[in-house]
């Protein structure tokens, strides 16, 4: 008999597994969703060696630092139906893409003895190693935005993100502004999805859901600089590794209005 | 005979592990650390000392809690900065609740199942659902505890330099006070099932325990800077932190410490040999149960201590909710921080032992030199060591069963690989 049940793997990369930590955070809703898959890889509750073949879903956590984190990387892409993010480290390299920005083998060589025996690859975006189908961002990824697209995928639905800011999410649920109060906060030109749970503790937006593609950069950017200096501001969108991607989409819509 | 682990599985990070034995004896065993080099103490230099905490918790998304703890701690006594009681509490619920989580996820899923007889869980859930149900409700409660204290679950969000950007209300406090008592229950009934289903192997290794302590209370946040050990040492943490030494082999990312050149280890076991007078009083029940002499040499008691130290979490949330309660609790605890240079080591025990941060700051604020000591780093050696003995005993057995028990050892110690490397 043909086994028709789902496929998908839970692929770590380098990372904190703090994503992986929050699947594991709702279990009872975790199994209920996965009842009836098969789950080919999640070395968080199994320990059997990773078969490659063909299969329908990856969920990929981490940013690829090593060269072997490359490799799974990709053959999950090759072998996956679909292939999908899971958290900022794997979207957009997460804090570990700051060591691009400050010279990684200065870096390297300041902390270790023998920083040339040490594997310390430039960190990318996953959308410029491999074709991503979807992301699930955030750092860390929120466990019911991962329940709901899991299921959309299960269930073959496509999956989508309302396309709107933390900064409407944050002023929906009435917490105070922090940018009138002269935060450097990163919610206006943030895709919303996180219902703004940072500012809810009063914690400037660091824009770890990454843009939101319809943000008018140059003018929030304007009011940063003027807040806290352009320095600053780089700084901070470079804590979560979304400064690329952001200087890319300033570049695109240039191009477009020209 | 060559043995190589390519991968083990079920641990925080990548690692695995390789041996070779020559006439029945070890020529050399080691564990071989898979994960790449993040680099996080570099990133951290230039930056402003505010996203220290913010980043620095991200090393690691099992025990970021007190990353983010020992950080703030760190940069606190580089700046001089004092907190005040209310703030303390918070911090110490905080990480109760942390070691908790941790602990849980260690136990029923990482390292119990190996000493269950199944390592996959799908299928151990299947078999133990009355058990999976505690386990799930006690890791509910502690989530709950640090998205209540911490704004969230994984990666805290309102602590910082100096207090807390908000704090929660005393009708937060009352409804975590009010789980108390059925959550100890379920962890007391756990435990009978973890007593009296877990057959541990034996082993005999020499132990030196180390960890923070205080004459109050069995510690986790480092209240008197003071660093013990089973051997008697008794030492400042500044003292310490000049008397570890970190090295470093070509190739690893992992630098393993040594105290007066010799291996030693931290965590639940370390704290449980250092502070065990000083459990609560349902705690104490449970380890004076325990075969004394066995918990002095054998490693794999690591995870029945760890589930001690859940219950005495839970008898002392209750406590510190019900001192809490009978505290004026302002909204927000923020204090203005005046920049100077300036160094500050801090320490906390991590649910893996003890975890160390130190930092330079500069008069503008920003951090000049960083260092991060992880509780797997310090015990990396110790357990290198425990593998060579534990080799001996398992040598002749077949392979995969030999390989099931060298990574069951491994599991036992609650490697954090991603701590490790950082």
């Amino acid at each position: 008999m043909e086994d028709k049940k789902i496929k998908i793997g839970i692929f770590s990369l380098t990372s904190c597994e703090g994503c992986e930590n929050v699947i594991s955070t709702k279990p009872r809703e975790l199994l209920k969703a996965i009842e009836g898959v098969e789950l080919v890889e999640y070395k968080f509750l199994e320990d059997e060696p990773m078969r490659w073949e063909p299969f329908d879903v990856a969920f990929v956590e981490g940013s690829t630092i090593t060269g072997k984190n490359l490799e799974v990387a990709k053959k999950a892409r090759q072998y996956a139906k679909i292939f999908v993010t899971l958290g900022n480290c794997a979207q957009f390299g997460g804090i570990h893409k700051m060591k691009n920005y400050r010279g990684k083998e200065k870096l390297a060589a300041e902390i270790y003895k023998y920083p040339k025996t040490i594997e310390n690859n430039e960190v990318m975006d996953m959308e410029d190693i491999v074709k991503v189908d979807y992301n699930i961002p955030t750092c860390p990824i929120n466990p019911k935005e991962f329940l709901r697209i899991a299921y959309d995928l299960i269930s073959g639905r496509k999956p989508i993100i309302a396309q709107r800011t933390v900064c409407y999410e944050c002023q929906r649920r009435g917490y105070e502004c922090i940018l009138m109060k002269g935060e450097p906060c990163m919610g206006p030109i943030t895709l919303g999805g996180c219902g703004a749970i940072c500012l809810k503790s009063k914690m400037p937006c660091e824009a770890c859901r990454g843009p939101y593609e319809g943000a008018n950069f140059d003018s929030h950017f304007k009011l940063i600089d003027k807040m806290a200096g352009k320095k600053r501001r780089e700084e901070i969108l470079e804590i979560f590794g979304v400064k690329d991607k952001i200087e890319k989409i300033m570049k695109e819509k240039k191009q477009k209005t020209k | 005979m060559k043995i190589k682990i390519n991968h083990i599985d079920k641990i925080e990070g990548h690692m695995g592990f390789e041996a070779s034995l020559f006439n029945g004896n070890i020529k050399e065993a080691f564990v071989d650390v898979l994960e790449g080099a993040r680099l996080i103490e570099g990133i951290l230099r230039g930056r402003p000392y505010q996203d220290i905490p913010v980043i620095n918790c991200r090393v690691c998304g099992v025990c970021p809690v007190v990353h983010n703890m020992s950080s703030i701690k760190a940069l606190e006594n580089a700046l001089g900065v004092k907190v005040d009681k209310v703030v303390i509490l918070f911090r110490k619920l905080l990480m109760l609740g942390e070691i908790i989580q941790s602990h849980v996820v260690h136990i029923a899923l990482l390292s119990g199942p190996d000493f269950l007889g199944e390592t996959n869980d799908l299928k151990l859930i299947k078999k133990y659902p009355k058990e999976t149900e505690l386990a799930f409700s006690l890791r509910d409660f502690s989530i709950k505890i640090m998205e209540i204290v911490g704004g969230r679950a994984i990666h805290p969000i309102s602590t910082e330099v100096g207090g807390f950007k908000v704090l929660p209300n005393k009708s937060k406090i009352e409804e975590i006070l009010k789980d108390c008592d059925k959550n100890l229950k379920s962890a007391l009934n756990f435990y009978s099932f973890l007593a009296g289903k877990v057959k541990l192997p034996e082993l005999e290794t020499e132990l030196r325990p180390v960890s923070n302590s205080s004459k109050e209370e069995y510690n986790f946040y480092g209240d008197d800077e003071r660093i013990i050990s089973g051997q008697g040492l008794d030492m400042s943490l500044e003292k310490f932190y000049g008397t570890i030494k970190e090295l470093q082999k070509p190739k690893s990312v992992v630098k393993e410490t040594e105290l007066y050149n010799r291996h030693y280890f931290v965590g639940a076991l370390a704290r449980m040999l250092n502070q065990h007078e000083l459990l609560n009083p349902e705690a104490k029940k449970l380890f004076k149960k325990l075969p004394q002499d066995k918990i002095k040499s054998n490693q794999f008691y690591n995870l029945i201590v760890q589930w001690i130290e859940v219950v005495h979490a839970i008898e002392e949330i209750k406590n510190i909710c019900e001192k809490l309660l009978s505290l004026n609790i302002p909204r927000s605890s923020r204090q203005k921080i005046e920049l100077r240079e300036g160094e500050g080591i801090g320490s906390v025990e991590a649910p893996r032992g003890t975890l160390i941060h130190y930092y330079k700051i500069g008069k503008d604020g920003r951090i000049i030199d960083s260092n991060t000591i992880t509780p797997t780093a310090q015990f990396l050696n110790d357990l290198e060591h425990s593998l060579k003995i534990y080799l001996l005993q398992i040598k002749d057995l077949p392979d995969a069963e030999r390989a099931l028990k060298i990574k069951s050892l491994v599991r036992a110690y609650d490697p954090c690989i991603s701590c490790a490397t950082h």
